[in-house]
């Protein structure tokens, strides 16, 4: 024991990450064991060409090598050496203070991602509804749920499969000014104030029906709803909010239909909310006022204080419906971004604007697929603990750009030019690059001509193709015409490597090496899979369970703003989303 | 031009090598010797230096004994015309790469004689041999279970069948992916 332990004291002081010459004495003959021997140096240059499965067996090989597993200093060293592109600021994958972890299960996933096999599966929901709007996946569920706005119908089948289909309509209350879907709720604000809600249970049978919550009503118009993540949570928890033309915010137990929240955020029409559920509640109004509300939404006993009174320079009354907004609510800061700007706001005050080059607007923007934006940052993980956002801008560029940057100008991390871009005729209507989503690892991006293709999220070089067109058949089969049609979406699990790719009433399923191989034939992975699976459906029960709702509800909106523009409004046979455009635009006007 | 002066490299055990100044100078160490002791390449010496002019220089490497040296020049030898880029950063790629057939060959020797020319490498200051070496030690190490790791690299396995188990199960994360 000793022995080692006082070795170890003389290896481990950190020694440079390059090899510098060392003095050693004169050595003539190899000891037996020379390569247990060797300074540490030399070992984290051989440990670094190591792969995974082979860097985990090095702990069980003896004692000293045990110890410098357990080395962050060396770990982090090795790691340097191996990804030498990734910098300081990086996204860990498994969120974790630990070098060797992180280095193992990066690794890991970049082989998946990178190499694995892929398998491709696409099938079309026509049969149920006419296109997805807002949709759902759950990967280790193996269950994809699709809403039509238009026609209020619901769709639910297996996502691997597109087998099992079964469609629902869910008939959205005449009037509707407001409304927002959840994993598990539906929830509609009408004209007079009255909202109503609809559960959607994992079978995804609409059970007892939509119901109006009572008593309690707002006083005017319905103008925003947002059902928060982890809608479900037990009874006298905030699930969903709702605000009003006169500025009041309700919170509400979707469970109950009961109004446990009353806040009077703001004098004008409230254009924007969004909450993660537990603390905290962030509030656009239509005079350009941002306010960022404080509370425990996950009490019986509700408290609340409206602790940060920004007003945002940039948004008046004239662009604030067409102000899109995505919540960092572990860094605490906002982003709001308009067709010309993107702004960061933090929840102390300060403000940070991006970037952008003369002529360049922006088109679209997503924040990583994962739970980070609502863990409290946390400074002690590998990589700093940033939220990396995909901008789009209409010309098809891609920027990489960290929400939780600290200097007032914020410059992308990584800004690139996918091929496709190349490879398609120019377009008034629609960008060539029109759906993006990223994890810690690549970007995905979505063409105007349905094709997916994945980036390196460190240097924007191109890695794979995703998806292909999709054949005529299907095409001719759910839209009645043989052209491609555009990626409205893509959702993807980054421990899986698996995702979907949604092009109007289509859907493409995509996965990267033998996850589900593994589980369908029982072997292998079946094991972890369960104890995963089980961890998945208790977290539906009780945990914040929603990747999706901020990019959902900024392409809904997208969407009505279009159509408020007059675009697109012909061919649409529900006037639901015009009606509350309209009737936004006239509250701002009568200001 | 007067000619070149002659480096002599003076190994552990007393032998002498004459070497070209471009292949010593593959050793960043010996380079920055040699960048104190002479002019740049290509430079006229000093006038008042001509007598020395024909002494050749000597450089002494207590830690490499000849067998190893001998390996060592041949190496530098062979890329003394290449220029191995100065920056590593822009490597990530070239980790995954497999390692270049010739160097393959040529660090194909008995794990001693691989010892002590990673070690020499790394005295000499030689990046790309040591990469290489490191490379060959991390493809014997690929793949192997722990008990033949111990076996190939003749390393004791001191844990008690205790430790081991509570090592295993520490690492039951990464297994579980």
């Amino acid at each position: 024991m000793d022995r080692y332990g006082e070795r170890m004291v003389e290896v481990v002081p950190t020694a440079p990450v390059v090899a510098s010459p060392v003095e050693l004495s004169p050595v003539a003959v190899a000891p037996s064991n020379w390569l247990a021997s060797l300074p540490t140096e030399l070992l984290i240059i051989i440990f670094s060409h190591l792969d995974p499965t082979s860097l985990r067996r090095i702990a069980l090989v003896c004692k000293s090598w045990y110890r410098l597993t357990c080395d962050n200093i060396v770990w982090r060293q090795i790691f340097r050496v191996r990804f030498p592109l990734v910098g300081e600021t990086f996204t860990s994958v498994i969120r974790t203070a630990f070098w060797r972890q992180e280095l193992i299960c990066r690794e890991t996933l970049i082989k998946t991602w990178y190499r694995g096999r892929a398998t491709r599966r696409t099938y079309t929901l026509a049969q149920a509804l006419g296109q997805v709007s807002d949709c759902y996946a759950d990967f280790l569920r193996d269950r994809f749920v699709a809403f039509d706005a238009n026609s209020g119908r619901l769709a639910e089948c297996r996502m691997a499969s597109g087998h099992g289909v079964s469609a629902e309509s869910c008939s959205i209350p005449g009037g509707t000014t407001a409304y927002s879907t959840g994993r598990h709720f539906f929830l509609f604000g009408r004209w007079d104030g009255a909202i109503f809600g609809s559960l959607v249970d994992h079978k995804n049978i609409l059970l007892n029906g939509l119901h109006q919550f009572q008593p309690d009503k707002h006083s005017s118009m319905v103008t925003a709803a947002h059902v928060c993540p982890g809608e479900l949570g037990k009874p006298g928890y905030v699930g969903a909010f709702t605000g009003d033309q006169q500025g009041n915010v309700f919170g509400w137990d979707l469970r109950e239909g009961k109004c446990l929240v009353k806040v009077a955020v703001n004098s004008s029409a409230i254009v924007k909310i969004s909450s993660d559920g537990r603390s905290n509640l962030v509030v656009l109004s239509a005079n350009g006022d941002l306010n960022h509300v404080t509370g425990s939404f996950q009490r019986r006993s509700q408290t609340t204080k409206i602790c940060t009174f920004l007003t945002t320079p940039s948004v008046n009354q004239a662009n604030s419906v067409s102000i899109n907004m995505l919540v960092d609510y572990g860094g605490g800061n906002v982003v709001l971004f308009d067709d010309l700007k993107l702004e960061i706001y933090s929840f102390v005050g300060s403000r940070h604007v991006l970037q952008l080059q003369p002529g360049e607007q922006i088109f679209r923007a997503s924040l990583e697929e994962n739970q980070h934006r609502y863990q409290k940052k946390d400074d002690k993980l590998v990589g700093g603990d940033p939220l990396f956002m995909a901008v789009l801008l209409r010309s098809g560029t891609v920027l990489v750009v960290n929400v939780r940057e600290t200097e007032y100008h914020v410059i992308p991390a990584t800004r690139f030019v996918p091929q496709m871009v190349g490879q398609l005729p120019p377009d008034d209507t629609l960008p060539p690059v029109c759906a993006v989503t990223l994890n810690a690892l690549v970007i995905l991006v979505g063409s105007r001509d349905g094709r997916v293709e994945m980036y390196d999220i460190v240097t924007g070089d191109f890695c794979r193709k995703v998806s292909e067109r999709v054949g005529k058949r299907i095409l001719a089969n759910s839209i009645g015409r043989a052209e491609s049609i555009p990626v409205s979406r893509i959702l993807i699990d980054e421990k899986l490597a698996a995702g979907v790719v949604v092009l109007g009433p289509i859907v493409q399923f995509f996965k990267f090496g033998d996850f589900y191989k593994e589980l369908e034939n029982g072997r292998g992975g079946r094991k972890s899979y369960s104890k995963e699976k089980k961890r998945s459906v208790d977290e539906v029960q009780t945990r914040i369970d929603d990747y999706e709702y901020q990019r959902d509800q900024r392409d809904r909106e997208y969407d009505m703003f279009i159509k408020y523009n007059g675009e697109g409004a012909g061919d649409d046979p529900e006037e639901e989303q015009l009606e509350l455009a309209l009737a936004l635009s006239a509250s701002i006007q009568d200001r | 031009m007067s000619k070149e002066r002659q480096i002599v490299i003076i190994t552990s055990d007393g032998d002498r090598f004459t070497v070209e100044r471009k292949v010593a100078e593959k050793s960043i160490l010996i380079k920055n010797m040699l960048k104190n002791l002479l002019p740049p390449e290509g430079e006229e010496p000093d006038s008042d230096e001509d007598n020395e002019d024909n002494e050749p220089i000597e450089i002494p490497t207590q830690n490499v004994r000849s067998a190893v040296m001998k390996n060592i020049l041949e190496w530098c030898e062979h890329y003394k015309d290449y220029n191995f880029p100065d920056d590593e950063q822009d490597d990530d790629s070239k980790k995954s790469a497999p390692i270049d057939p010739w160097d393959s060959n040529f660090l194909n020797v008995d794990q001693e004689m691989l010892y002590e020319i990673i070690l020499a490498a790394n005295y000499l200051n030689i990046k790309p041999l040591l990469n290489a070496g490191c490379k060959v030690v991390a493809e014997m190490i690929r793949g192997k279970s722990p008990e033949e790791i111990r076996k190939t690299f003749n390393i004791v396995n001191d844990f008690t069948p205790e430790e081991e188990a509570a090592i295993r199960r520490e690492n039951e994360w990464a297994e579980d992916r």
